[in-house]
């Protein structure tokens, strides 16, 4: 997709479809809302490698991650040795002083004019269900549940080079120099499985080891003290998401599948040996193939970011979010990273006196009391309300259409 | 034994069948309570009219419906009407004649069955994916104590799933007939544990609001939805159900009808909140799961007008049985029926290259697909789960029809309007009502 069309396609899209202030109802008769957001278009491998200059620049910071996986030998130690083991880990969790007996840091102010990114959270895709709107129309709704979620380091702008940073998310240009850098890790595990070099990235956390990290490029005044829980709280219902995850691995796969050509005819019409393929590959007068040009290959597995998202519903006991829509890229139980959306119409809702919960959600920030265990949405039917009965809904009624030939002999 | 004075419309439906040799009062020994695991209807004060008492029976012999059929030649399991020579469980050495297959035979059948093995395989697992973690170890982070171990723990205060006290309540034996849509999603890999309890409080929040009767393929339902562009602002549907798809939430049905000399077939999602009442009309079953055939049958079959009348049935009695034999009589037909194995359907007579045809589709040994079964069903270990909702449902189901009877006023605090009575009545109804 070109840069002109995929511009075209944002904006089109963060300007509401439809009008659902209003109570009228669109003639078609619409009872399925279709999931409105984008999917980001990533540079294809060709151009990653003319920017990178290098073959294999998908292993580019290799070298600078530390060692990850250990232990995994087995160790012959008695199951009485193997408890008392598991005891120990549990105790000194249990026992560490968490960096927070100080209090979080000081919270800083949300400013809209000078923009504020603030963090991410990674979640786990469980699956789809179908969920409706107050006006009875149906639409599905990706569960995403934020599982044991720390903030584990930080490190201010001045300390990060951006000449060599590689992300998940690319980094606009003026941000460079002003963004911090926030690693989240999620699912804590036994340290007994990883190498000594990787636990003690968390030690300044003061948390058990995760099993994943991802950065995420805030601005220094919405810094979170290592060891902070992340909540799905950290997002409100009716605000706009951003969800990235890799896509289902489909392997190899031919064009067919991979791009959607058309193939040919089946053996009954007398196609010979033309039922799957490419077809032409190149024009009548250059003799080369042109880089770039789609055939068979690796299909799926890669970063994909679903832009604009809606958060329908929160569930606080089980930190799930309620996404829009059923297309979330990944396998089901599979990764994802979720921030707020950086789509213009979209972040221009925040203002100072409008904000999400900033840096993040604490738990005391509800005055003490416990929240609700299921928040909603304004537009969303809660299954609890009575059955929806659409008698308040005006429909425009039904007049012929005027032909030109009609309104020139009107205006005579 | 069960009187059959007053099911009269029983003898014309056994008339029409194969079945011209067996009388009603071989029905009545079959109805005995030993016999067969009943259904029965709900009583008139009973308040949860939508989950049904049944018997269990001890003995389950026959493959289909896990039935006992009395020791007799030529029997009939009442409940599936498959013929004895196709039950496993009696006359043991002609089932033993029948399984043992010649060599060729033997060949294909084990061919066939590798590729439902394939099949198999792939519907259950999904290849290794990049950056999704197996399923037995989201449960494990879910419950682990080291995300709970600290004051600000991030992992919800939800309690773990207690593998003690694990008493394995007696889920109704029709469990799965009762409730389809509570069954869990064919395909393994897409299932999650909170997933389907989130859906399961929505549906029992669902069932709270609307009355939900209990209906099966072939029975006669008519269904009221909210429709703006209508002139009374509801549209009421009369149909015959052919088929219950989809798992949870998504469950959907299909009514069909002949609507001036038009066939209509409208397909609702049970849980959709504009349906506003689903009445039962003619509660009955019939002997395939898929009634897509009626399309290719005469208009008489589907026809059912708008204001007919509910068929009452007395309390205590089954679910009634048709064994009706629907004649094939369209030109074209949908799809090949022949080939379909269905039991409800008087084929005409076939030229011998599609009768050969179809026994080379033919898939005999399905009906000793243990795998199938086991993936359509709810497990023991999951049936605890879910009967604890279902129970607890009932629970809160019955307080919140006590606190409504106690504190609901009768006010027009709204102006009155045509639209607006019709619903304040239906809804008064629809609260007493049962599916009787």
């Amino acid at each position: 997709m070109n840069r002109a069309l995929q511009t075209m396609c944002t904006r089109l899209f963060t300007r509401p479809l439809l009008n659902l202030s209003s109570g009228i109802l669109p003639n078609a008769g619409v009872n399925f809302i279709p999931c409105a957001s984008v999917r980001h278009h990533k540079l294809n491998d060709q151009q990653m490698r003319l920017r990178y200059k290098k073959l294999h620049w998908h292993k580019f910071y290799d070298d600078k991650w530390v060692q990850r996986r250990g232990g995994g030998w087995d160790e012959k130690i008695t199951s009485e040795n193997a408890d008392f083991l598991q005891e120990m880990v549990y105790e000194t969790y249990a026992e560490q002083e968490s960096p927070l007996k100080d209090g979080p840091w000081q919270r800083g102010k949300f400013t809209a004019d000078p923009e504020t990114i603030r963090t991410g959270v990674i979640g786990l895709k469980l699956g789809t269900l179908p969920q409706w709107d107050k006006k009875g129309r149906k639409f599905y709704v990706t569960l995403v549940q934020i599982v044991d979620n720390h903030v584990i380091n930080y490190t201010p702008p001045e300390m990060i080079n951006f000449r060599t940073l590689f992300t998940t998310r690319p980094l606009r240009r003026e941000l460079q120099g002003k963004v911090g850098m926030l690693v989240v890790g999620a699912l804590s595990c036994d340290p007994r499985k990883f190498t000594r070099a990787y636990n003690g990235l968390f030690e300044k956390a003061g948390v058990p080891p995760k099993r994943k990290l991802t950065r995420f490029f805030i601005t220094p005044n919405s810094v979170i003290k290592p060891g902070t829980p992340l909540y799905a709280t950290h997002f409100r219902c009716g605000d706009y998401v951003d969800a990235q995850a890799r896509s289902i691995d489909y392997g190899f796969q031919g064009a067919m599948r991979r791009y959607g050509f058309r193939g040919g005819p089946s053996d009954e019409y007398g196609a010979t040996k033309f039922h799957r393929k490419r077809g032409t590959v190149g024009s009548g007068r250059k003799h080369k193939i042109l880089p770039g040009t789609r055939m068979a290959g690796l299909m799926g597995n890669k970063l994909v970011m679903m832009k604009g998202l809606k958060v329908w519903r929160i569930n606080t006991k089980y930190n799930i979010l309620y996404l829009m829509g059923p297309s979330v890229p990944g396998p089901n139980h599979g990764y994802m990273r979720i921030q707020d959306s950086t789509l213009y119409e979209r972040k221009k809702l925040f203002t100072e006196e409008n904000h999400p919960p900033f840096p993040t959600y604490y738990r005391d920030d509800n005055d003490g009391k416990p929240l609700d265990e299921e928040l909603f949405a304004d537009d969303i039917y809660r299954f609890d309300q009575p059955t929806l009965t659409l008698d308040d809904v005006q429909v425009t009624p039904l007049t012929s259409r005027r032909t030109t030939a009609k309104t020139a002999q009107k205006k005579k | 034994t069960v009187k059959l004075n007053f099911w009269h419309p029983l003898e014309e439906l056994l008339r029409c069948s194969h079945v011209h040799e067996r009388s009603l009062s071989d029905l009545a020994t079959d109805l005995t309570g030993e016999n067969i695991s009943s259904v029965d209807l709900p009583l008139i004060d009973d308040k949860f009219n939508y989950i049904m008492k049944i018997q269990y029976n001890s003995l389950h012999s026959c493959p289909r419906c896990r039935l006992q059929v009395s020791e007799k030649e030529n029997e009939l399991c009442v409940r599936c009407f498959t013929y004895s020579q196709k039950c496993i469980f009696k006359n043991k050495i002609e089932q033993q004649q029948k399984m043992a297959l010649s060599f060729s035979t033997a060949n294909k059948f084990l061919l066939n069955n590798q590729q439902i093995l394939r099949s198999v395989l792939i519907s259950s697992i999904r290849y290794k994916q990049r950056g999704h973690i197996p399923d037995n170890l989201v449960e494990h982070h879910r419950q682990s104590p080291l995300g709970k171990l600290k004051a600000g723990a991030a992992v919800g205060a939800f309690p773990p799933k207690n593998d003690t006290d694990k008493e394995l309540r007696s889920t109704p034996h029709d469990f799965k007939y009762v409730f389809p849509d509570f069954l869990p999603n064919p395909l393994p890999y897409l299932r999650d544990r909170i997933l389907e309890r989130l859906e399961r409080r929505d549906m029992f929040r669902r069932r709270q609001q609307i009355d939900i009767p209990e209906f099966y393929v072939g029975s006669v339902l008519a269904v009221t939805s909210a429709d703006p562009y209508a002139p009374n602002r509801r549209h009421r549907f009369v149909g015959i159900c052919l088929q219950r798809e989809r798992h949870g939430l998504k469950h959907q049905f299909t009514l069909r009808n002949i609507v001036d000399g038009l066939g209509v077939e409208i397909i609702y999602e049970l849980y959709n909140p504009t349906i506003t009442k689903i009445e039962v009309l003619k509660l009955e079953r019939r002997l395939d799961d898929n009634l897509a055939y009626l399309r290719d049958a005469p208009p008489e079959y589907c026809t059912f007008p708008f204001d007919m009348e509910p068929v009452k049935l007395p309390p205590g009695a089954g679910v009634p049985l048709n064994t009706i034999q629907v004649p094939i009589t369209s030109i074209h037909w949908q799809y090949k029926w022949e080939r379909h194995d269905l039991k409800g359907v008087l084929l005409p007579p076939l030229p011998r290259s599609v009768r050969k045809a179809a026994k080379r589709y033919a898939e005999p040994w399905r009906q000793w697909d243990i795998m199938r079964q086991y993936r359509t069903e709810i497990h023991d270990d999951e049936k605890a789960e879910i009967y604890e909702d279902i129970e607890k449902h009932k629970e809160d189901l019955a307080q919140y029809r006590i606190d409504s009877k106690e504190n609901v006023k009768i006010t027009r605090a709204r102006p009155k309007s045509g639209a607006r009575k019709a619903i304040f009545n239906d809804s008064q109804q629809s609260n007493t009502s049962t599916t009787q």
